[in-house]
């Protein structure tokens, strides 16, 4: 019995070595992405719903880096993602004023809003250029570090007339979706709650190039 | 009440109706809000890589129930005042 186990999980082990998650595309090797688009197509979203009020904001203003393997994304991939503080609006001048402000986000003394992938902890391949990669990255607000699960599908476009026409340069498009509590990140506020959500759903939806 | 505070009374409900219906034709909405959110058109490298439609934000005023009842209330403080200025007077002689 105990020969059967041993066998098991060497032959599993085998599995996750010999065949590692990656991408069957035309690039190889360690490839390096590039999310700072001057033309401000990279977007993050973020939603707060209260039974008083729907605030829907967006930014623009993303950069960052990722890389990895493109044949062993699971154990390669790594970088940062990072929007401005201050870019964030919600469609009111007001709130995105107040936004700025000490009690909420405070972009005077934290410019920034970032996620850092730590590890990666599972990667199912959705198609030869499509992968979702659940990660666990430390998402820094507010002056606060949290590690936080993520999960993201990637879409890699090797060079062609077709890409050519958004940037040069393979393309790498991120799609993600995941939820922080503003109370875990130090805003305390006594709209938190009524007017806005504690829960938001943060949506991020950008395209990096491997020419930068 | 004369005919002056009743042209008061009527102007002032009517003002304060035609407010509340701009603000239900603008959609109900708890907060005044001076941009809209509208879809962007996505293109075809875009939907390759899986991208969702991007969203912008194009200046409109969009009328909120805390402006419209601040509006009201001054409405209604005006109409008051017009009412007693308008009140007959009574002559002494």
């Amino acid at each position: 019995m105990r020969t059967a186990i041993k066998i098991f999980f060497l032959s599993l082990l085998f599995f996750i070595t010999a065949f590692p998650q990656g991408f069957n595309v035309k690039a190889s090797g360690v490839q390096k992405f590039s999310f700072k688009d001057d033309k401000g197509r990279n977007q993050a979203t973020f939603t707060s719903i209260t039974e008083l009020d729907e605030v829907d904001g967006t930014s623009n203003d993303i950069s960052g880096t990722l890389s990895f393997d493109v044949k062993n994304v699971a154990n390669t991939l790594k970088g940062e993602i990072s929007i401005s503080t201050a870019s964030i609006t919600t469609g009111i001048a007001k709130r995105d004023k107040d936004l700025r402000e000490p009690k909420w986000l405070d972009a005077y003394q934290f410019p920034t809003i970032s996620f850092t992938i730590k590890k990666v902890t599972g990667v199912t391949k959705l198609a030869d250029n499509k992968l979702q990669v659940n990660v666990i990255g430390t998402f820094f607000l507010h002056g606060v570090k949290q590690d936080i699960p993520v999960t993201a599908t990637l879409t890699y476009l090797d060079e062609s007339s077709v890409t050519e026409s958004r940037e040069p340069g393979d393309l790498l498009g991120v799609n993600a979706k995941f939820q922080i509590m503003l109370s875990k990140f130090g805003i305390q506020n006594m709209i938190l709650g009524s007017r806005v959500a504690d829960k938001i759903d943060i949506g991020v939806n950008i395209v990096g190039t491997n020419k930068f | 009440m004369n005919k002056k505070q009743k042209v008061t009374i009527f102007s002032g409900a009517g003002i304060i109706i035609i407010t509340f219906v701009v603000w239900s034709l603008q959609g109900f909405h708890l907060f005044t809000h001076d941009k809209i959110e509208i879809q962007l058109p996505q293109s075809d490298v875009d939907k390759l890589l899986g991208q969702p439609p991007r969203y912008g934000w194009v200046n409109h005023f969009t009328l909120g129930l805390e402006y419209t009842l601040a509006f009201t209330a001054i409405i209604i403080a005006v109409g008051i005042v017009l009412f007693f200025i308008f009140k007959n007077k009574r002559k002494v002689f």
